[in-house]
C-alpha cells in the first residue's frame, strides 16, 4: 500500500463567531473527518453550502487551523508546525473557484505567473519565462506569449481559470486542494477544463482533493467521493461505486436531483429532499440529516452513526445498514 | 485596449475633468516661469526687502483700475539725472542746477512725490548744500526743502555720502515743505490757510493743484501741464552727485498694485503660484502615503498593531483640526529658526493622515478576504508583498483621488494659519498676502486689488483639484468589469 | 385575434455603443412562444441571453445604439407603445422578469412581503392592505409561510429568497415571465425545489416562459421549446425533443455532447476556442473557425434561416437546399 502524501485524522474546524456581548457562537463548520490522499488519486468532497467542504480543503493546506485532528503529509505531523511553512507551501497548492475573484485585476499574466518563482527566490528572468511559458503550452493556452501581456479582464472565464490552473502548478506540487473550478464556468466548457486537468494530474501523479456541489462532473475529474454533510462524511467510495450505488439517502437526493437532459423532464417533478442544509451553528441532534430524511427511524435523532464500511471500500454513516 | 488609456479616455470625456486639467497646465506654467525668473530667496532677498520697493507708489490699485474710477489714473513716473544743466549764481554762491521734468496729463493728483539722492562725492570738510525747489506750469518756483551734507570728522576725503543707502526726501510728507506751500498759496491764491488745514488738504494736492473757489468751499483741483524739480547744489566744484531720482506716485501701479510697502502685489500673487503647488502636493503626497501605508497595515495585520493603529488614528482624527494645528505652529514658531512653513506643512501632515487610514483600511478588510490574496498566501508570498503587490494596485486609483482631493485642503488650511498671523511672514504666500492687507486695514480703506484677487487664487487652486478630483471619480470605481 | 402564440420576436436587433466599440449584442433574432409554454434559451455567457431579455422588457441602457425588430405580446406589437406606455401597462403587469442574481438584490431594509406588495402599489395603485394580502396569498403559492411576510431578506435562505423573488415576480399575474439564470447560485438540492415549483407554476397559471440559461440539462427540466444562442444570433430553434434529441447545427450538437452527463456513460467531448466577441464580429457564420463542418462558404457569408418543419429553424449552411 502506497504510503499517503497527506493523512487527514479527525480534523475539527470550528470558527468562533461573536454575537454581541454574551457569549460566542461556534460554528463547527468541520466536525470530525478523516481522510487519505495518496499520489495520483483524486478524491471528491461533494456537498452543499454550509457543509463544511470548503473549510475542510483550506485546513488541509494550513490556511485556517484546526482546533483538533492532526494534518500529516509525507509522514510529518505539521498540525501545529511553528517554523516557515515555505516548504510546505511548494508542495501544497489550491486552485480557486471564482477565476476573476482569483487573479489580481492589477497584474499582467506575467506578473501572476511570475509571482511563485519570484517568492521561491528565482531571479533570472529567462529561467521564469522558460517555466511560465511551460506552464501556458501545459494549460492549452497557446501561443503563449500573447497572453503573457494581458490582464485578466481580457481573458474569458474559462482561460483566466487556466491560468489559475497553471499558477498552481508552478511549484510543482504534489497535492492540490481545487475548490470548485469549474462551477463559475460555462457548463459546456466545464468537461474541457475538466479533462485537462485530469490528464495534467495524471501525468504528474499529484494527489487532488476536489471540492464540488456538482456531483456529475466528479464521475470525469475523481477517483473516490466523500459526500459531506454538515461538517461530516456521510459516504465514502470509489465514485463509480458511488454514483451508481449510493447508500446514504442524502446521496440518493443529491444524484436525483441533477437534471439530465431529457425533454421528458418537463413533465415530471423532480425527487427532492424537503428543507434546508442545517445551520452550523445549531446541527440537530443525533444524525444530522434526519430532519429531511424519508427514511428516518428510531435510533435517528438520539445518536450519530459511526461512519461503516458497507461494502468493499464503500463507507455511509447510516443506521439503515448494520 | 489597455486599462490605462481607457482611463484617460473616460477621464476627459467629463467637463470638470478638461477643465480642472487646463487650470491645472495653467498654474504648472506660470509656477515655472516663476521658478525660471525668480530668484530662489526672492522672500528674503526682494519681497521682504524695502530697497525692492522703494520706488513704488504706497496701496495703489493695479493700472487697469481706470475702467472703474472712469478717468484715467496719474501714471507712476519716475525719472533720473545725474548731470547739472547748468549752474547758476546767487549771491556770490555757485550752484549747480540739476533739473527733472514732469508732465501731469491726467485728471488726478500724483499720489506723491520723493527725491532720492546717491553717492555724493564731497571734496571738502565744509560738505555741500541742497536746495530743492518746485516749478508749477504756470511759472512759479517754490522752494520745497533745503538740507547739508557734511562728510563725517575724520574721514577720508573725497568722501561719498548716501553710498549705500541713499538720502530720501518724501516731498510730500516733510513738514517744511508744508509751511513753503503755506506761504505760497496765501501769497499766490489769497487764501488764508493755516498748517493744521495745509496737512489736512495733503501735500500732493497742493503741490499739483490749485484751489477752485466757490461761496461755500474751497476745492481743490489738479492742475495739468510741465512740472519740474530743480535741485540746486552748492560747494566744492568737483563735487559731485551720483544720481537723483525723483519718484512722481501715480494713482496706479502695475498688473495688481500694490500694498502698504509698495511692493508690487503682481510679483507677490505670482510667486504664491509654485508655493500653493508646493505646499499642496507636498503636503498632501505625505500625508497620502503616511495615511494608506498604515491603513493598509493596521486593516492587513489585525490584531494588536491593527489596535493601536486604529486607537492612535481614532484619537488624532478627533482632534478640532485648525485649532490644534494653530496650537502646534504657534508652539514651534516660538524658535525663531525653524522655517514656519515647514511648521505648517508638519502640522498639516500630522492632523490629515487619520482620516485615509480609516478609509483604508476597512477597504483593505474587504479586499483581504478576496480570492487572490489567499491565493498569494497560498503561494507563499510574505505579508509584505501581498500587501504592497496584491493589496496597494488595488487601491491605488482611490487613493491617488484622496491625494489630489487632499491639496485643496492643504492649500486652504496653509492659507488659513497665515490668514491668522501664523504665516512666514518672508515669504509671500497668498494667504500670506490676504493677512498683511486685514492687518493694514485693506478692507475699511477699500484697497480691493489687495483683498480680492489673492482670494480669489486660492479659490481657483482648490477648485481646480477638486475638479481633477471630480474627473477622477469614474475611473475610481472598480472599472475592471469589462470582457 | 392572435395565433397562439404568446410572444412572437421578429428581426430584433440591440447594439450598444462602448468605448470599445459597437457591440452588437442582439443581431437579428427571430423566434415564437406558445402560449403556456416555456422557452429554454441556451447558450455560451456573453452571447447575449441576457440582452435579449432586456430587449424584450426594454430596460435599455443609456448607451444603447440600434433598438428594433417586431415584438408582439398576444398579437399586440409592443414596438409601438411609447416608453411610459410600455412601462404602465406591460411591464411587470403583462411581462415580468426573474435577473440574474436577483435573489441577492432585493432591498435589505424593507421586509419581503412589502416588497412582493410594491409592485401592486405602485402600478395599480392598490391600497397598502389589500396588496400585503395578495402578496400573502403569492407566498403561499411559493411555498413560503405566511410569517415570512415580515422577515428581511438577510434572514432568509437563498432558496427561500429566490421564492420571494419569484412570487415579486408573479404577483400581477403576468403573462410572460422572462427568468435568466434563476437557480444558478443555488444548491443542487434547492435548485431542484425551485425548478419543481416553476413546474407547477407553470402548469396552475398556463404561464409562458423563456428560461435563460447556460446549462442545457438544466433547460431541458422545464422548456417545451429550446433556443440555442451563439454570438448574438439563434442558430437552432424547435421543439425540445428535436432539437435536444437530434440537434442539427454543429454547436448545438457540440453543446449537447460537451455537458458531463451522470447516468450515461459517455465521455464528454469538447468544443475548442472561444466564442467571438460582440464587437466588430467576423464575416461569414460566426462559428465558423470552431465548426467541425465548416465550408468555404461558411467564411464569406452568414447563413440563412432555413425552416427544416414548422417549429424548426437552423441557421446553417449545411441545410441551405432543403
Amino acid at each position: 500500500m502506497v504510503e499517503p502524501i497527506l493523512r487527514l485524522e479527525n480534523i475539527k474546524t470550528y470558527y468562533i463567531l461573536r454575537k454581541g456581548l454574551f457569549g460566542k457562537l461556534i460554528v463547527k463548520a468541520v466536525d470530525g473527518v478523516s481522510l487519505e490522499f495518496r499520489p495520483g488519486e483524486i478524491i471528491a468532497i461533494v456537498g452543499e453550502s454550509g457543509c463544511g467542504k470548503t473549510t475542510l480543503g483550506r485546513t488541509s493546506l494550513k490556511l485556517v487551523e484546526p482546533v483538533a485532528g492532526k494534518i500529516i503529509f509525507e509522514g510529518q505531523d505539521i498540525t501545529h508546525y511553528k517554523g516557515d511553512l515555505k516548504w510546505f507551501r511548494k508542495k501544497a497548492q489550491i486552485v480557486f473557484q471564482d477565476p476573476f475573484q482569483a487573479l489580481n485585476p492589477y497584474h499582467s499574466i506575467y506578473d501572476i505567473l511570475s509571482e511563485p518563482l519570484i517568492i521561491f527566490g528565482e531571479k533570472d528572468k529567462s529561467v521564469i519565462e522558460d517555466k511560465i511559458v511551460k506552464a501556458l503550452k501545459e494549460v492549452k493556452m497557446t501561443p503563449p506569449e500573447e497572453f503573457l501581456t494581458k490582464y485578466p479582464h481580457m481573458l474569458s472565464g474559462g482561460q483566466r481559470q487556466r491560468i489559475v490552473i497553471a499558477r498552481a502548478l508552478l511549484l510543482d506540487p504534489i497535492y492540490l486542494v481545487a475548490d470548485e473550478p469549474v462551477s463559475m464556468i460555462d457548463a459546456s466548457s466545464r468537461a474541457e477544463i475538466l479533462t485537462l486537468f485530469r490528464s495534467i494530474q495524471k501525468k504528474r501523479e499529484m494527489s487532488i482533493m476536489y471540492i464540488t456541489h456538482d456531483i456529475a462532473t466528479t464521475k470525469y475529474f475523481s477517483d473516490w467521493i466523500a459526500v459531506m454533510y454538515a461538517g461530516k462524511i456521510i459516504e465514502y467510495g470509489p465514485t463509480r461505486e458511488v454514483l451508481k450505488n449510493p447508500l446514504h439517502p442524502y446521496t440518493k437526493a443529491l444524484i436525483a436531483a441533477v437534471p439530465d437532459p431529457d425533454p421528458e423532464n418537463r413533465f415530471k417533478m423532480r425527487p427532492v429532499v424537503p428543507g434546508e442544509p442545517p445551520n452550523p451553528i445549531n446541527p440537530p441532534p443525533g444524525c444530522r440529516f434526519h430532519p429531511r430524511c424519508p427514511r428516518r427511524f428510531d435510533p435517528c435523532d438520539k445518536e450519530e452513526p459511526p461512519l461503516k464500511e458497507v461494502e468493499k471500500n464503500h463507507y455511509v454513516a447510516c443506521f439503515l445498514f448494520k | 485596449m489597455s486599462y490605462e488609456r481607457s482611463a484617460w479616455k473616460i477621464y476627459i470625456s467629463s467637463l470638470v475633468g478638461k477643465a480642472g486639467l487646463i487650470l491645472l497646465i495653467l498654474m504648472v506654467v506660470i509656477s515655472i516661469y516663476v521658478l525660471a525668473t525668480y530668484p530662489l530667496d526672492y522672500g528674503i532677498r526682494v519681497w521682504s526687502n524695502p530697497k525692492a520697493w522703494a520706488d513704488n507708489p504706497i496701496t495703489v490699485p493695479p493700472a487697469w483700475a481706470d475702467v472703474f474710477t472712469g478717468r484715467d489714473l496719474v501714471t507712476h513716473y519716475i525719472t533720473y539725472t545725474n548731470k547739472p544743466v547748468r549752474t547758476v549764481d546767487i549771491a556770490g554762491l555757485k550752484f549747480k542746477v540739476y533739473e527733472l521734468k514732469y508732465t501731469l496729463s491726467e485728471d488726478g493728483f500724483p499720489t506723491s512725490l520723493m527725491v532720492k539722492f546717491f553717492n555724493v562725492t564731497l571734496n571738502t570738510p565744509g560738505g555741500a548744500y541742497f536746495i530743492i525747489n518746485f516749478t508749477r506750469p504756470n511759472g512759479d518756483e517754490i522752494t520745497l526743502y533745503s538740507f547739508n551734507v557734511v562728510p563725517p570728522s575724520g574721514s577720508e576725503l573725497p568722501y561719498i555720502a548716501f553710498a549705500g543707502n541713499a538720502k530720501i526726501i518724501f516731498l510730500s510728507k516733510e513738514q517744511s515743505v508744508g509751511i513753503g506751500l503755506m506761504g505760497y498759496m496765501n501769497n499766490h491764491y489769497h487764501l488764508n490757510l493755516t498748517l493744521d488745514e495745509v496737512n489736512e488738504i495733503g501735500y500732493n494736492r497742493l503741490l499739483f493743484g490749485e484751489p477752485l473757489v466757490s461761496s461755500k468751499s474751497v476745492e481743490w483741483v489738479p492742475l495739468k501741464g510741465d512740472y519740474s524739480v530743480k535741485i540746486y547744489m552748492a560747494g566744492d566744484p568737483k563735487d559731485s552727485v551720483g544720481l537723483i531720482k525723483a519718484v512722481f506716485g501715480g494713482e496706479s501701479y502695475g498688473w495688481m498694485g500694490t500694498d502698504d510697502n509698495a511692493r508690487d502685489l503682481a510679483q507677490g500673487l505670482l510667486f504664491g503660484f509654485p508655493v500653493a503647488l508646493a505646499i499642496g502636493f507636498f503636503t498632501s503626497v505625505v500625508t497620502t502615503a503616511i495615511g494608506a501605508a498604515l491603513g493598509i497595515i493596521s486593516g492587513y495585520k489585525g490584531g494588536r498593531i491593527d489596535e493601536i493603529i486604529q486607537r492612535i488614528s481614532d484619537i488624532v482624527y478627533n482632534f478640532p483640526f485648525l485649532p490644534v494645528i494653530i496650537l502646534i505652529v504657534f508652539i514651534i514658531s516660538r524658535n525663531p529658526n525653524f522655517p514656519r512653513i515647514l511648521a505648517i506643512i508638519g502640522a498639516i501632515i500630522a492632523l490629515g493622515w487619520p482620516g485615509l487610514t480609516i478609509l483604508i483600511r476597512s477597504m483593505v478588510l474587504s479586499i483581504r478576504e478576496s480570492q487572490f490574496v489567499e491565493a498569494a498566501r497560498a503561494i507563499g508570498a510574505s505579508d509584505l508583498r501581498i500587501m504592497f503587490k496584491h493589496i496597494f494596485p488595488n487601491l491605488a486609483p482611490f487613493i491617488f483621488a484622496q491625494m489630489i482631493f487632499f491639496t485643496p485642503s492643504a492649500i486652504l488650511t496653509e492659507a488659513a494659519l497665515s490668514f491668522l498671523g501664523l504665516g512666514d511672514p518672508n515669504i509671500p504666500t497668498w494667504g500670506q498676502i490676504i493677512e498683511e492687507s486685514f492687518y493694514a486695514g485693506a478692507v475699511l480703506n477699500g484697497w480691493w486689488w489687495w483683498v480680492l484677487p489673492p482670494g480669489f487664487l486660492i479659490m481657483l487652486a482648490a477648485i481646480t483639484f477638486v475638479f481633477i478630483a471630480l474627473g477622477l471619480e469614474p475611473i475610481v470605481n472598480p472599472k475592471l468589469q469589462e470582457r | 385575434m392572435s395565433s397562439g402564440n404568446i410572444l412572437e420576436v421578429k428581426d430584433l436587433y440591440l447594439y450598444y455603443k462602448t468605448f470599445k466599440g459597437i457591440v452588437q449584442a442582439v443581431d437579428g433574432i427571430s423566434f415564437k412562444i406558445p402560449k403556456g409554454t416555456a422557452m429554454g434559451l441556451v447558450g455560451e455567457s456573453g452571447c447575449g441571453k441576457s440582452s435579449t431579455a432586456n430587449a424584450i422588457m426594454r430596460l435599455l441602457p443609456g448607451n444603447t445604439y440600434r433598438y428594433e425588430g417586431s415584438i408582439k405580446l398576444d398579437g399586440m406589437e409592443l414596438m409601438d407603445l411609447t416608453d411610459d406606455e410600455f412601462r404602465s401597462r406591460i411591464r411587470w403587469s403583462e411581462i415580468a422578469m426573474i435577473f440574474q442574481g436577483a435573489m441577492n438584490s432585493l432591498n435589505p431594509v424593507l421586509k419581503v412581503g412589502f416588497q412582493v406588495a410594491e409592485p401592486l402599489i405602485v402600478h395599480l395603485g392598490m391600497p397598502k392592505e389589500e396588496a400585503l394580502e395578495r402578496a400573502r396569498d403569492m407566498f403561499e403559492k411559493v411555498g413560503l409561510a405566511p410569517a415570512f411576510l415580515d422577515r428581511y431578506p438577510h434572514e432568509l435562505s437563498g432558496g427561500m429568497r429566490q421564492r420571494v423573488v419569484i412570487a415579486m415576480a408573479m404577483v400581477m399575474n403576468p403573462k410572460l415571465l422572462i427568468l435568466d439564470e434563476p437557480t444558478s447560485a443555488l444548491d443542487v438540492s434547492i435548485q431542484a425545489q425551485i425548478m419543481n415549483l416553476l413546474k407547477q407554476l407553470k402548469k396552475e397559471y398556463n404561464l409562458s416562459m423563456i428560461f435563460i440559461t447556460h446549462d442545457i440539462a438544466l433547460a431541458s427540466d422545464i422548456s417545451d421549446y429550446l433556443a440555442v444562442m451563439y454570438a448574438g444570433q439563434i442558430v437552432e430553434y424547435g421543439p425540445i425533443e428535436e432539437v435536444l434529441l437530434n440537434p442539427q447545427h454543429p454547436y448545438s450538437q457540440k453543446l449537447l455532447a460537451s455537458i458531463p452527463r451522470l447516468r450515461v456513460d459517455k465521455e464528454p467531448e469538447f468544443l475548442p476556442g472561444a466564442p467571438p466577441g460582440l464587437i466588430n464580429p467576423p464575416k461569414g457564420c460566426r462559428f465558423a473557425n470552431r465548426c467541425p463542418s465548416r465550408m468555404d462558404i461558411c467564411d464569406k457569408e452568414d447563413p440563412e434561416i432555413i425552416w427544416l418543419n414548422k417549429d424548426h429553424f437552423v441557421k446553417c449552411h449545411l441545410y441551405k437546399g432543403g
